[in-house]
């Protein structure tokens, strides 16, 4: 039981790792476009378009 | 959306000067000018106000800044997060920006752009507030669960107060980041002295979180910090999903300006000039070239032409124009090109002055939603009263547990439940349509469309195809119907004239040659097989080569005559067909017992005879006036009414109406004004709007019984300090988890 006192704690400390995750990628404009990106990988014509988007993203 | 974020992905990197102006530049009068409409008798000043959440928000925004001296008018469009004020000449608009400001709004000029900007930092943010609150609520969950099962099956205290320690950090982080917003409304609105539904929230939540802090502090009593992030987290879930409704609404208004040319062929100094739009004023000529959009409402000075009306009409037949017709922004040149004389500005033109209707008549209408507000704040003035009432009754019987027995009715008592229960359902319900193909542009317009006994179709292209077909043939004596098809086909196959479409996947007579289209007449052709001219069109064109033309067989039906020089050939008769399923859906919504009409701007006999087809009452050749007075008495008489209609002269209908739907292929305008858009070409959708409006009116109604039976049972329990405060905290979590789940029941409705 002794090893709840060290576990317990870590899980605050992931917590804390996945909401900085969370918040770095929604800045990043990751979860901008939540329809689309479903439909982007089925989509052949879509290729060079994003593509481009990501040449905007480094510029 | 989804569009827009696609092509909008880059910004200037620059910090936005427009984030750091205060009250004091509102002084500046230049400044002021690059945005407002400045005369001498007013100043129409648009700003762009964030944090508007709700209709109550509007409310109060009206309320505070129209009792200043100064303003004339306040006109608020929820949708658009815009305010337009209206103040008398040579006043400052300082003050009330400084009003806005300390209620606690984020003030800015109106600018597209800077909204659509705002827009998006707007979504960030708020789904940033909402991925926290997920994960504060899992984790702070997980403990709870611990310390649930401890409390039942026996745990260690130090393990129990570690538990504690780990989830009050983690629930005042999760307050302060996400749940900042209803704080921060509410203690604005407080100053003011209003109360508004983040004003229980965010007292619920002090109280709870407080509560639990003193539990945690002593090492004794309970806690509730399960039960608040959860709180948090839907109500943060129910909001963020109702504006990305309105967002989405938002867009498509500012799109449809789009759909006018950028530039336009002016005549300047004896040459035709191409220039920005904006740049052109009253009094000039400018050119429109055959397929552009006309950008001004003008008046032809040379040409004949077609001009497509069907955004204002939603009449498939262009109209005819000749020198000193006027014509209007918005409508499509799709004849030879004209050349035209500019009447009005673009914000005067008939498009822009029912573009802005639209825009006030959409901000009029979250009513039900006000009411639900309303409520709210006098619930939690008497919870507030109960919770004092029980402390001192306690305090005078056994003092030790008055704190506890006070908590428990506030944390019972608390609004969750109530609050989410309309907003739950809708989102639910508008969800379900969305997956079937129907765009929902009200979050409340399944609550009206449940009520609606009385539905009133505009007749053209709601009930019928906007496209034409052939329906009859009156040939003349020995000429053979394909004969006459194929070669009015041959005749019809360069044309763009919705007349000509019917034609075009028919067989063409190979022999027709050096086909040529005579504006506003007809087409002339030569046949090379027989080496004679052929022409088709109207009864006077036609006449000119071939005198024994007999007139129109009817009025009901749009008639194109076929001749060959000296002898005519045939009558052709277009009309318009019964959209696929219609009649379908109208006997289905006959069984429903609803009282169904048509409403039609068009001529008698065309409306009778769809209506006498479908067996349904109808009123012809109505003005847009009329159709509005007889939905107004319908009104009168007590009917909730739906109105469907495609034409943008179905705007004020649509506006007028409890609840509107736009069909397919209507117009831009006409679909901003509706509740419902229905995308596919199929009217059965609207028995979809029927059947998920019932499903989710029935889940409204079980969830408020739900919430108000919660509350009725558990207030008097907890002030007689039977219920634990675990039980407390458990109920307060659970109902608002009900809730939500029997919302949820609705994605499971059959079609």
């Amino acid at each position: 039981m002794d090893s709840l006192y060290l576990l317990i704690p870590i899980a605050l400390v992931f917590v804390i790792i996945v909401a900085a995750l969370l918040i770095w990628s929604i800045n990043r404009g990751q979860y901008d476009d939540l329809d689309n990106d479903a439909w982007r990988a089925l989509n052949d014509d879509l290729t060079s378009n994003s593509a481009s988007k990501a040449d905007n993203d480094r510029s | 959306m989804t569009a827009f974020y696609r092509q909008r992905t880059d910004y200037p990197p620059t910090a936005d000067p427009q984030k750091i102006q205060t009250a004091d530049w509102y002084n500046d009068k230049i400044w002021l000018e690059t945005f407002a409409k400045v005369d001498a008798k007013q100043q129409e000043i648009p700003l762009m106000v964030t944090g508007m959440s709700c209709a109550a928000c509007a409310w109060v925004i009206e309320r505070f800044v129209q009792d200043r001296a100064e303003v004339q008018s306040v006109h608020i469009q929820l949708t658009l997060g815009k305010v337009t004020i209206n103040l008398l000449p040579d006043s400052t608009a300082a003050p009330v920006i400084e009003v806005l400001q300390r209620l606690g709004y984020t003030v800015q000029p109106w600018r597209v752009d800077s909204r659509l900007h705002q827009m998006r930092e707007d979504y960030r943010r708020d789904l940033r507030h909402l991925g926290i609150a997920f994960l504060g609520m899992m984790q702070v969950g997980m403990f709870a669960i611990a310390l649930h099962a401890g409390a039942l099956q026996g745990i260690d205290a130090d393990l129990q107060q570690l538990l504690r320690l780990m989830s009050a950090p983690l629930t005042l982080f999760v307050l302060a980041y996400s749940g900042r917003e209803f704080f921060q409304r509410a203690w604005q609105h407080l100053k003011y002295r209003t109360l508004i539904m983040d004003s229980s929230v965010a007292l619920a939540l002090i109280l709870a979180t407080s509560a639990s802090l003193w539990a945690t502090l002593k090492g004794g009593g309970e806690t509730y910090y399960d039960s608040v992030t959860m709180f948090v987290f839907f109500l943060l879930l129910a909001r963020f999903l109702e504006k990305r409704l309105r967002d989405r609404d938002l867009i498509q208004l500012v799109q449809l300006a789009d759909e006018l040319p950028e530039f336009v062929a002016v005549l300047r100094d004896q040459q035709w000039q191409r220039l920005p739009r904006q740049s052109v004023q009253p009094g000039e000529t400018i050119r429109v070239a055959t397929g552009e959009a006309i950008a001004f409402d003008s008046r032809v000075t040379s040409g004949t032409s077609i001009i497509d009306e069907a955004v204002f009409t939603g009449e498939s037949l262009p109209r005819t124009v000749q020198k000193n017709d006027v014509v209007f922004a918005g409508t499509v040149n799709e004849g030879s090109s004209l050349e035209l004389t500019i009447e009005h500005s673009f914000s005067e033109s008939r498009l822009a002055v029912l573009a802005q209707d639209i825009d006030r008549a959409r901000a009029e209408k979250p009513a039900h939603l006000q009411i639900i507000d309303r409520f709210a704040a006098r619930f939690i003035s008497v919870v507030l009263v109960a919770a004092v009432i029980t402390f001192i009754a306690w305090w005078n019987i056994e003092p030790e547990r008055a704190l506890w027995a006070s908590i428990a009715v506030l944390v019972v008592a608390c609004p969750c439940a109530l609050s989410l229960a309309t907003p739950a359902a809708l989102t639910a319900g508008n969800a379900w349509l969305g997956r079937r193909g129907i765009r929902v542009r009200s979050e409340t317009g399944l609550l009206a469309a449940a009520a609606a006994d009385h539905i009133i179709f505009d007749k053209t292209g709601t009930l019928t195809e906007t496209q034409l077909v052939i329906s009859t043939i009156r040939t003349a004596q020995g000429v053979d119907i394909n004969t006459a098809v194929n070669t009015a086909a041959a005749l019809q196959q360069f044309s763009s004239h919705p007349a000509a479409r019917p034609f075009h996947h028919r067989e063409h007579n190979t022999a027709v040659r050096n086909v040529e289209i005579i504006a506003a007449q007809g087409v002339e052709g030569w046949n090379s097989e027989r080496n004679v001219k052929l022409r088709l069109g109207n009864l006077s064109f036609c006449r000119q080569i071939a005198p024994g033309l007999p007139d129109r067989p009817d009025d009901n039906h749009y008639w194109i005559a076929l001749v060959e020089d000296g002898r005519w050939l045939a009558w052709i008769s277009l009309s318009e067909s019964l959209r696929a399923g219609t009649e379908n859906f109208i006997n289905e919504l006959k069984r429903e017992a609803l009282g169904i009409e048509i409403l039609s701007g068009d001529t008698q006999p065309r409306v009778e005879n769809i209506a006498s087809d479908l067996g349904l009452a109808f009123t012809a050749a109505l003005k847009p006036e009329e159709k509005l007075t007889a939905l107004q008495d319908r009104q009168q008489a007590g009917a909730t009414v739906m109105a469907i209609g495609d034409g943008l002269n179905d705007a004020p209908l649509l506006r007028a109406a409890d609840v509107s739907v736009a069909v397919a292929g209507a117009t831009a305008l006409a679909q901003a004004q509706a509740d419902f858009v229905i995308t596919e070409e199929n009217t059965d959708q609207l028995l979809m709007i029927r059947k998920a409006a019932h499903a989710t009116r029935r889940i409204t109604r079980q969830n408020l019984l739900w919430a108000a039976g919660y509350n009725l049972v558990g207030l008097p329990l907890a002030a007689l300090g039977f219920v634990p405060p675990w039980a407390a905290a458990l109920g307060m979590s659970a109902s608002s988890l009900l809730v939500v789940l029997n919302a949820l029941r609705l994605r499971r409705l059959k079609d």
